[in-house]
């Protein structure tokens, strides 16, 4: 069944549908009416339209939003305004303002109904301040509000949906922003953009941070576009160029800076990619941990490609180069240039705070072939550093490392790798070694040939604390190497060095806990202390110690190899024993002291081919080395030598116990000693050797001699046979013996009574002693001496008598008389007979160079006599150069008279040649033809 | 004119004063004898025979020698029976005539150079080991050692004073100068 509406009731429904569409059309004509008259109202009242514009842009961009003046004509679609102030004031966001004296931009409206843009063309913006903190002053999306969106869709409708930026300028632009404790003032802002032509921006800027002092100026910043600028979807194609940048910090100064770059930018995603990035620095002072003693660097950074994608930075093939500079490190500078460093890859994370450089190739400092490792993340520090002939040792040369007047040459290499929290301690491991190292100085005293070395370090390095604790192991193994006259065979002796120490940066200390040399098989040394600075020494305080070391060996390549051509004794010299020392070094400013004792313990010193020992030798000998240091610790320091015995021919096997003092640079034994001699003692003064250390060494002592048996003595020294050798004594003083300049001089005298009589030697002394020309030197003078004991059963026949004369200016070389100055004269003396035996007429003759006066009818009738008297015997004999001068001391009618015979008896020996010259080689065969033949030649 | 003549006078007494300042400074070196001694000390030394009197005596030089001796102020020293020989120098020459014998290879080799002043020094010991070397340095050493005091021996036995031992070395240097064979 289906039931029908009655029409009237379907009719009334028409009725109040009409009705309504009625009424709403006459509404929608009077809001027509009514929008069309406020738009005719607003259009002829712009000034009515100004504060809905400024209620609009404050709702837009959530601040206070103010204009002087606003109008604007249809035909052409023209808009200014004036006196725009947009001002911020509200929490959380900090204070900042906008202001634009005058704005002005044409418009046009494009595009389908409900879908069409505004354009905004020709806007010019003179003189806008923007005056704030960076993040106040950028806009801040808010979600609009209800009434904001039913405005923007009858906008959208009736007039635009979008609006585009085609074409304008800014004009005198000043912006003034803070950023990061910086305030970032950027003037005279220019910009320009067009619809064909590309964005241009020019300004000049200045940050200063009061906090740090910093500084920064550009006066001149272009970016020059080359693509057409979209309001709504910025991207930025152009080149970047800045110039006469200067900066000016605590730690840094840049003098001048020039910067050079395309510059991508796109706003979507936030990415600036800078490529062919060139940028120059001139002038850049470190001023902060160098104490301004840098000097003025300049420096270039060129890269294919930086990209900054907020907060990620990528280089891509950058190079980054330091001319050469040099720094002040006191006389002379060290060069630092040229550094370069090549980054194939590098990633900066600014948020992880990560740093990435994988592949650093670079030089500096003189090194080549160098590869940088830099893996930096959040609180920690990995770097690697490596390198392979990087001429270390030529560059350690051209920085004074190592002394300049060395050449070097090696295959080098080393790895020091860095690990560690960011701020620090870091573990530091380093290998270095070096293979073929060859060295040698300009006079070639000094030689390295084929060394090997091999470097190992371990340490921890504490900026914070300024300190660097370092184990460092070296070993020498291979090679040779010579400084002057000590040679080392390293791959027999290595070199091994092993090293505890801690480095204060701030104050150049060096704390040394353990430095160990050991010369295998030779000598090893220990040193504690500390050096300050550790590089050019001005204070050190230090332990050197030698422990129990056998000292054959150390003799044997320190003393005996050495030298044994300039001292062939040393070759036949056998030591044994051991050694050790301790000693304090001590350095102020210019002043050393060292002070300690070295030991020698079971020791033994032999010279076989001469026949003398020293065994059981026991020393402790006190060492004091200084120079300028007015306080010292003690006053003295004490020890001793003993020796069991000492065998040193002729003198007879004893022992030796002396109590050595030691001062500053002097050394001391101050009882006296008692040396057994054959015949007696030889008493030895006190001996005090001052300037031990230095070539003008002196020695002062005294020799006291207390009736030495004269048979015993020469006879002890070969002089005489046992049974030969004249009786007498010796007796005297020597005091002082003065050492000085190789010269040993005496003042005193020394008596032998022999013969009857008495011969006093004086001004003892040698010359050149411990050099090769050693001379022995002495006066004598002699009295009332017999000549019947001196002749009886000689060679040289009997005289008898009494001499007297002297002996001046004798020196002795190499055991032979040198020179001399003889005078032999006979005196008279109550009841002692004047005679004289032809075999001593014969020989006297024949010494003066004369042949025998008793040959022929001579000897016939001298052969009636065996002697004959005589008045005087005089003969005076000088030898310098080899010549013998020989004369007669009595002189008559003018005749020179060797022997003058008594009255009418006897033979007189007339020296017929005043100038009688005979050389040394000559003399010395009459002597040993005298000395053989037995006596006289009689024919 | 007067003072033309004092000028003459001046120049005239300078010339004097001059003159006899050459002739003290000759008289007082006696170079004839210091040369003689170290030809005669060298070629001993090296076992070089020393040269012909006869031969030099017929050459030019042998000529012009005694023409030089004749004129030269030296001659007061012609007169005098000294010798350049005493134990020192007898024993100094032992010695470096042995000592010659082991320098003679590296003499050879080039490895050493007489210096102006007299004394030897190490040239070129690259084809030296270090051993070499060492052993080299300290035949050098010695047998500079033995020239300085040979050198002040000389000086002695001439009575030349020891400011003038220089002047001595710088006369041997031209006869350690000559080749060695």
């Amino acid at each position: 069944m289906t039931i029908e509406k009655p029409w009237s009731e379907s009719h009334s429904h028409m009725r109040v549908i009409q009705k309504f569409f009625l009424i709403s059309g006459i509404f929608l004509c009077f809001a027509l009416i009514g929008l069309s008259g406020m738009g005719l109202y607003l259009y002829h009242h712009p000034d009515r339209i100004k504060p809905m514009i400024e209620r609009s842009l404050s709702g837009a961009v959530g601040a206070s939003c103010t204009m002087e003046t606003f109008s604007f004509s249809l035909h052409p679609m023209v808009v200014e305004a004036g006196g725009i102030s947009v001002k911020n004031r509200n929490e959380p966001k900090p204070a900042s303002s906008i202001v634009i004296p005058f704005i002005r931009t044409e418009m046009a409206i494009e595009g389908p109904w409900g879908g069409r843009t505004l354009i905004l063309k020709n806007m010019r913006i003179t003189g806008i301040v923007v005056d704030g903190a960076l993040p106040a002053i950028l806009p801040v999306k808010k979600a609009p509000s209800f009434s904001a969106r039913m405005v923007q869709g009858l906008v959208g409708l009736f007039f635009f949906r979008d609006i585009r930026f085609q074409s304008g300028e800014i004009l005198d632009g000043h912006i003034v922003t803070t950023w990061g404790g910086q305030t970032i003032q950027a003037h005279h802002i220019h910009a320009k953009v067009g619809a064909d032509e590309p964005l241009f921006v020019s300004f000049a800027m200045e940050v200063e941070n009061s906090f740090r002092h910093l500084h920064v100026t550009a006066p001149s910043v272009t970016l020059v576009g080359n693509n057409t600028f979209d309001v709504n979807d910025v991207k930025f194609n152009g080149a970047l160029k800045a110039t006469d940048i200067t900066l000016q910090d605590a730690e840094l100064g840049i003098q001048r800076m020039d910067v050079q770059s395309t510059v991508a930018y796109n706003h979507a995603h936030k990415q600036v990619t800078a490529e062919k990035v060139d940028v120059r620095i001139h002038g850049l002072a470190l001023m902060g941990k160098t104490d301004g003693r840098m000097p003025l660097i300049d420096l270039g950074l060129q890269a294919e490609r930086i990209s900054t994608r907020y907060p990620v930075i990528e280089i891509t093939n950058g190079t980054l180069q330091i001319p050469r500079a040099g720094v002040p490190r006191g006389t002379p500078d060290i060069p630092i240039g040229d550094i370069r460093f090549a980054i194939p890859d590098g990633r900066m994370d600014m948020e992880n705070r990560t740093l990435a450089l994988p592949k650093v190739r670079f030089e500096a400092f003189g090194l080549k072939n160098l590869l940088l490792a830099v893996d930096l993340k959040v609180g920690s520090i990995n770097l690697m550093l490596q390198g392979e002939k990087t001429a270390l040792l030529q560059a350690a040369v051209a920085h004074h490392l190592l002394p300049s007047n060395l050449n070097f040459s090696a295959g080098d290499s080393f790895r020091i790798e860095v690990a560690g929290p960011e701020g620090g301690p870091w573990q530091v491991r380093a290998n270095v070694s070096l293979t073929d190292l060859g060295f040698q100085n300009k006079d070639g005293s000094l030689v390295g040939e084929k060394i090997s070395l091999a470097t190992e370090a371990q340490g921890i390095v504490d900026l914070q604390h300024s300190r660097m604790t370092v184990v460092v192991d070296a070993k020498a193994d291979a090679g040779e190497a010579l400084y002057d006259r000590y040679y080392l065979n390293l791959a027999q002796n290595p070199l091994v060095v092993s090293c505890n120490g801690t480095y204060r940066f701030q104050q150049q200390f060096l704390q040394i806990s353990r430095l160990r040399f050991d010369l295998t098989d030779i000598l090893p040394f220990e040193i504690k202390g500390s050096l300050t600075p550790a590089m050019s020494i001005r204070d050190a305080d230090l332990t050197v110690s030698i422990p129990r070391t056998p000292v054959k060996p150390i003799f044997h390549y320190l003393l005996q190899e050495p030298y044994k051509t300039e001292k062939p004794f040393l070759a036949a010299m056998e030591t044994g024993g051991t050694v050790s020392a301790e000693w304090a070094v001590k350095k102020k400013e210019n002043a050393w002291r060292v002070m300690g004792r070295l030991g020698w313990r079971e020791g033994s010193l032999t010279m076989r081919d001469r026949g003398i020992s020293m065994t059981g030798i026991q020393l402790d000998l006190p060492v004091w080395y200084q120079t300028g240091f007015p306080e010292a610790p003690v006053d003295r320091l004490k020890g001793a030598c003993a020796v069991t015995s000492v065998v040193s021919p002729p003198l007879p096997e004893q022992p030796l116990k002396i109590v050595l003092d030691a001062g500053p640079n002097w050394i001391s034994v101050d009882s006296p000693t008692v040396i057994r001699v054959p015949g007696g003692d030889l008493r030895l003064g006190a001996v005090q050797v001052k300037n031990l250390f230095s070539s003008d060494v002196s020695v002062h002592t005294r020799l006291a001699f207390d009736e030495i048996n004269l048979g015993s003595l020469l006879s002890g020294f070969g002089a005489f046979p046992p049974d030969g050798a004249p009786e007498g004594h010796l007796t005297g003083i020597l005091d002082p013996v003065r050492y000085e300049k190789h010269t040993v001089t005496s003042q005193g005298e020394m008596a032998v009574t022999v013969f009857g009589g008495k011969i006093v030697l004086s001004d003892l002394g040698a010359s050149g002693i411990l050099t090769s020309a050693p001379v022995l030197t002495f006066n004598a003078g002699w009295d009332d001496l017999l000549l019947t004991e001196m002749t009886t059963d000689t060679t040289f026949g009997k005289i008898e008598g009494v001499l007297r004369g002297h002996i001046r200016d004798f020196e002795i070389a190499y055991g032979q008389p040198q020179r001399f100055d003889l005078l032999l004269e006979t005196v008279k003396k109550k009841g002692t007979p004047q005679t004289i035996s032809i075999a001593a007429i014969d020989n006297i003759t024949r010494i003066g160079g004369g042949q025998s006066p008793f040959m022929g009818f001579a000897g016939a009738v001298a052969s009636v006599f065996d002697k004959f008297p005589y008045e005087k015997i005089g003969i005076r004999a000088r030898l310098e150069n080899d010549m013998f001068i020989i004369n007669g001391t009595i002189r008559e009618d003018g005749v020179e008279y060797i022997v003058k015979r008594r009255g009418f008896s006897g033979v007189d020996i007339v020296n017929q040649n005043p100038d009688n010259r005979i050389n040394f080689k000559d003399m010395v065969k009459r002597i040993q033809r005298i000395a053989h033949k037995g006596g006289a030649v009689i024919q | 004119m007067k003072k033309e003549q004092i000028r003459l006078w001046t120049a005239a007494v300078v010339v004097t004063l001059t003159l006899l300042a050459c002739i003290t400074i000759n008289i007082y070196f006696p170079a004839e004898k210091v040369e003689s001694a170290a030809e005669d000390i060298v070629n001993d030394i090296r076992g070089n025979k020393p040269p012909q009197e006869d031969r030099q005596s017929g050459s030019l030089q042998g000529i012009l020698r005694k023409i030089d001796i004749s004129f030269s102020p030296a001659m007061a020293w012609a007169d005098e029976e000294t010798t350049v020989s005493n134990p020192t120098i007898r024993s100094l020459r032992e010695k470096m005539k042995t000592r010659f014998q082991a320098l003679t290879p590296y003499y050879r080799k080039g490895a050493l150079r007489e210096g102006d002043n007299g004394f030897l020094s190490v040239a070129d010991a690259g084809g030296l080991n270090l051993k070499e070397k060492r052993d080299l340095n300290g035949l050098v050493d010695a047998e500079n050692g033995d020239r300085r005091t040979l050198y002040a021996e000389v000086a002695k036995a001439l009575k030349i004073e020891s400011n003038q031992v220089g002047r001595i070395a710088e006369i041997f240097a031209k006869e350690w100068k000559k080749p060695v064979r």
